[in-house]
C-alpha cells in the first residue's frame, strides 16, 4: 500500500516531518497549530468536493425493504445526468443508496463491493446486514480527515427476515432506523415520512407489511420532493429487497 | 506493562491477531510464515510494534488547513449533531447518567430518537456530545482495547485507565478537528467513577457534570437538588427532571429521556429507555397546579 | 485563568492556587489540586489548560521518580527546575505544553527554601515571590509590598491570604476556594487558604 498520504495514530509527527522536508522557503515553520489562525487556507486553493445532490428514501417493512431514489445528478444549476442510479447491490439481501458527490459515492460503493467479495472469500459466507452496517461505519470513519462526501442509507433484510435501514452521516456515525431519507431533499422528505409512517415520537414501532402500499408512498414522496427541490427529479428508481432477492423498477417523473 | 509508552495512544496495539485469538484459522499459511510474521511484528525488542491506524489524509501539505476549510469546501458535510443535553452524577449507589435524544443540523431536527449513551461494554458507559461519529468510533475502540487488556492480563482495566486511553487518543489528535465531549463512566473494583473527557484532551474526575447546549439548565436543577446520599429513585427522578427542564428551555435538546445507572458492583443497568419529555413537562406542571401551556399568571391578551 | 502565586522565605516556601477547573462558560470542578507534590520537599504548581497541566506535571513527576530510582539520588530543587525548563523548551518547538509553573522546594544541602518562576516559553527565574496569569496583575503588588527578607512563615501565609482577599475583591472570575502547600525542612503541608 502506498503510505504517502496515510498516517498512523501519531498523526501530528508525520505531518510535521513532512512539512519540514518540503518547505521551499528557508523559514522554520512553527508547529503552533493551536495558536496560529490558519484561515488563509479557507479561501481559494483546490477544492476536491462538489455536491451533485439528489434524494434517496428508504423504508423498512416487515419482510422487505424499499428504496425510492431519484436519478438526477447536478452541478450548480446544470443537470449532468437524468438516469443515474444511486443505489448499488452489495449482497442478495443488501443494497446501499447514497446522495452527495457522485465521484465519492461511486468510489465508496465500489470499495464496499470489493470488501464484500473479500469477506466472502475469507469467511466462506455472505456478510449480514448488521456486519455491513458496522463495516460501512468504519469505512467512513477511516476517512475522518478527508471524508467521503456521501450521505448513505444501508438497506437490507436482517437475519430474522425483517427489513432494516441504517442511516449514516458523512463521517460514519450510524443508527438503525425504520425509515430514512438522505440527500438534497432530506429536509423536505423527513416530515412526509414522519407523517406516513411511525414518527420519531411514536415509541411502538410496527413495520408496514404491504409492499405495494409502501411502494406507492415511496414514489409519492420522491415525486412530492421533486415538486419543490430543483435537484430532485427525472425518474424514480424503486428498489425492493425481500427474501426473493432484489427487484428494480423505474418510473419517469418531472424532468424540469 | 513494560512498554515505555504504556497508556499512551501509540502503545495501543494492533498486535497480531494470532496472539490475541487462538482460534484463527492457520491452515492457509505455512507455520514458518506465521512465525516469520510474528517475529517481524514483535520485533527484536520483544515488544509489539504498533501499526496503529491508517487514516487517509488530504492531498497536499496542510492537513489542518484542509480540515478547517471543510465547511466552505463541502457544505453539509460537517453538519453533524451539535445541540445536546447530557448529564451524569455520582451518588451513594453509583453513577446516574441521563441524556436527551435530539440530533440537530442547524434548525433541522434530524432525529429525536438518538442513542446518546454509548454502551461501551458491560461495565463502561460513555455519553455522546459533539461529533457522533467521533464519540462512537473512539469509544468502541476503547472497548476493543479493554477487551484485549482483559485477555492479556486476566482482569478488567480500571475505569481510570480506560478513560485515560480515550484522553490519550484525544491528545494525539488535538487540533485535528475531532469533536467530542463525553462523560466517561463505569464501575470497577473501587466502585463507580465518573470522568469528563473532551476533544482538547481535558480529563477531569468529578462528581457532577452536564455537557452540551442544555448543560447550563441541567446544572441549574442538579446543583440545587443534588445530595450525595440520594436513593436510586431520588437520583432517577432528579435526572429526569434536569433533562426535562433543559429540553424545555433549550430548543436544540429534546425528544426522549434515557436513564442509565452504573452500580458500584461492576455493571450498569438501563433504567428508562425512552420517556417522552413532552409528556413529562405537562406532568410536572400539572403537579404544580399549572396547565403547562406557558400562560400561567399572564393576562390573556386574546380574550 | 488559573490563579497561582507563591512566596519564599529563608527556610520555607508557600505556593497557593485556586481549585476551579473552567471550560467555556462552565466550572467543571471545584476541588482540583493544581499543586503536585513531586516528593517530600518539592512542589510544582501549574496553570494552563487542564490537559497540558496534567500531562506535563505527571510527566515531570514520573521522570524525576525514575531518576531517583536509577541513580539513588533525588535531584535538588534547582536541578529539578532546570530539568523542567529543558523539557518545556524541548516541547516548545514540537507540541508545546501551555503551562506556566511555580516550583517550590527545600534544598537540604544549603538548608534553604527556593522558589522558581517559569512560563511556557521556558523562562526560568529564581524568585522570592511570584504569580502567573491574570492573578499576577492583582497580587504582584501585594506580594511586593508585604515581602521582607526575614519574614516568618506566618507572615508569608498572611500575605497570601491578603492576595486572595484582593482577588476576591477585584478579579472578575469566581474562584471560591484556594489551597496552599507549605514546604519546609520537615516536608510538605497542605493548608486551606479560603477562610
Amino acid at each position: 500500500m502506498d503510505l504517502e498520504n496515510y498516517t498512523n495514530v501519531n498523526i501530528f509527527k508525520k505531518v510535521y516531518e513532512k512539512r519540514e522536508v518540503s518547505s521551499i522557503h528557508n523559514v522554520v515553520e512553527q508547529p503552533h497549530h493551536l495558536l496560529k489562525d490558519n484561515t488563509q487556507h479557507a479561501k481559494g486553493g483546490f477544492n476536491p468536493y462538489v455536491n451533485n445532490q439528489g434524494t434517496t428514501v428508504a423504508i423498512a417493512g416487515k419482510d422487505f425493504v424499499l428504496v425510492a431514489a431519484d436519478t438526477r445528478i447536478s452541478q450548480g444549476f446544470n443537470i449532468l445526468s437524468r438516469d443515474y442510479s444511486r443505489t448499488t447491490k452489495l449482497t442478495d439481501q443488501c443494497v446501499i443508496t447514497s446522495g452527495g458527490m457522485v465521484a465519492d459515492i461511486e468510489t465508496l460503493h465500489k470499495l464496499l463491493i470489493a470488501k464484500v467479495k473479500t469477506y466472502q472469500r475469507q469467511f466462506k459466507k455472505t456478510p449480514t446486514v448488521e456486519s455491513l452496517a458496522q463495516l460501512l461505519g468504519n469505512t467512513l470513519y477511516g476517512r475522518r480527515f478527508m471524508p467521503y462526501y456521501a450521505f448513505n442509507l444501508l438497506c437490507g433484510i436482517d437475519q430474522n427476515g425483517q427489513g432494516s435501514v441504517y442511516g449514516y452521516d458523512a463521517i460514519g456515525s450510524w443508527d438503525k432506523l425504520t425509515y430514512g431519507v438522505q440527500g438534497s431533499g432530506s429536509e423536505l422528505g423527513a416530515p412526509i415520512l414522519d407523517n406516513q409512517f411511525v414518527g420519531h415520537n411514536y415509541l411502538v414501532k410496527t413495520l408496514p407489511d404491504d409492499v405495494s402500499v409502501v411502494e406507492d408512498t415511496g414514489k409519492d414522496i420522491i415525486n412530492s420532493i421533486a415538486e419543490r427541490d430543483i435537484y430532485t427529479g427525472d425518474q424514480v428508481e424503486i428498489v425492493i429487497v425481500d427474501k426473493n432477492g432484489i427487484r428494480v423498477k423505474r418510473e419517469p417523473i418531472r424532468r424540469d | 506493562m513494560d512498554n515505555e509508552n504504556f497508556g499512551l495512544a501509540k502503545s495501543f496495539s494492533s498486535a497480531p491477531v494470532l496472539s490475541i485469538s487462538p482460534h484463527t484459522n492457520f491452515s492457509q499459511k505455512e507455520q514458518t510464515d506465521i512465525e516469520h510474521e510474528l517475529n517481524e511484528q514483535v520485533g527484536t525488542t520483544g515488544e509489539y510494534v504498533s501499526e496503529g491506524f491508517c487514516f487517509k489524509l488530504a492531498p497536499g501539505q496542510d492537513q489542518i488547513g484542509f480540515m478547517r476549510s471543510l465547511k466552505e469546501k463541502a457544505p453539509k458535510l460537517t453538519d453533524f449533531a451539535k445541540g445536546t443535553t447530557t448529564l451524569a452524577f455520582e451518588f451513594q449507589e453509583g453513577v446516574l447518567v441521563a441524556v436527551d435524544a435530539r440530533a440537530t443540523m442547524g434548525a433541522f431536527i434530524s432525529s429525536n430518537n438518538v442513542r446518546k449513551v454509548i454502551e461501551i461494554n458491560d461495565f463502561l458507559l460513555g455519553t455522546m456530545a459533539g461529533g457522533a461519529a467521533d464519540c462512537m468510533f473512539w469509544e468502541k475502540y476503547v472497548a476493543m482495547q479493554c477487551r484485549v487488556y482483559e485477555l492479556r492480563n486476566g482482569e478488567k482495566p480500571s475505569v481510570a485507565m480506560a478513560s485515560m486511553m480515550l484522553a490519550s487518543i484525544m491528545r494525539q489528535y488535538r487540533g485535528q478537528g475531532l469533536s467530542m465531549g463525553t462523560m466517561f463512566t463505569g464501575s470497577d473494583k473501587t466502585g463507580a467513577s465518573l470522568y469528563y473527557i473532551d476533544n482538547d484532551a481535558t480529563r477531569v474526575k468529578g462528581r457532577l457534570f452536564a455537557v452540551g447546549s442544555g448543560g447550563t439548565f441541567a446544572y441549574g436543577v442538579l446543583d440545587t437538588n443534588y445530595r450525595y446520599d440520594m436513593s436510586l429513585d431520588e437520583a432517577v427522578n432528579l435526572g429526569i427532571r434536569a433533562i426535562t427542564s433543559a429540553t424545555f428551555k433549550d430548543s436544540a435538546s429534546g425528544g426522549v429521556v434515557r436513564i442509565y445507572h452504573v452500580t458500584n458492583h461492576g455493571k450498569w443497568n438501563l433504567i428508562h429507555d425512552a420517556i417522552d419529555v413532552s409528556e413529562l413537562h405537562y406532568q410536572f406542571e400539572q403537579n404544580k397546579g399549572h396547565t403547562g401551556r406557558g400562560n400561567e399568571g399572564k393576562p390573556n391578551k386574546y380574550l | 485563568m488559573d490563579s497561582i502565586f507563591g512566596i519564599c522565605g529563608k527556610d520555607w516556601v508557600v505556593v497557593a492556587c485556586d481549585t476551579a477547573v473552567n471550560r467555556s462558560i462552565f466550572t467543571l470542578k471545584h476541588d482540583d489540586d493544581k499543586i503536585l507534590s513531586l516528593n517530600t520537599n518539592k512542589v510544582l504548581a501549574c496553570s494552563g489548560e487542564q490537559t497540558d497541566r496534567y500531562q506535563f506535571s505527571n510527566y515531570i513527576q514520573k521522570n524525576l521518580e525514575l531518576q531517583a530510582y536509577l541513580t539513588g539520588h533525588e535531584l535538588s530543587i534547582e536541578a529539578s527546575a532546570q530539568y523542567m525548563r529543558t523539557e518545556l523548551a524541548k516541547a516548545l518547538r514540537k507540541a508545546p505544553y501551555q503551562v506556566n509553573c511555580l516550583i517550590g522546594g527545600f534544598d537540604h544541602l544549603n538548608g534553604e527554601a527556593k522558589l522558581f518562576w517559569m512560563d511556557y516559553f521556558g523562562t526560568l527565574q529564581q524568585v522570592t515571590k511570584g504569580a502567573h496569569g491574570y492573578a499576577g496583575y492583582f497580587v504582584n503588588s501585594v506580594l511586593d509590598n508585604n515581602y521582607q527578607v526575614n519574614m516568618t512563615l506566618e507572615d508569608g501565609i498572611n500575605t497570601l491570604k491578603k492576595c486572595i482577599v484582593e482577588l476576591k475583591t477585584r478579579f472578575i472570575m469566581n474562584q471560591p476556594t484556594f489551597i496552599g502547600k507549605i514546604v519546609t525542612k520537615e516536608g510538605i503541608r497542605v493548608i486551606n487558604l479560603t477562610e
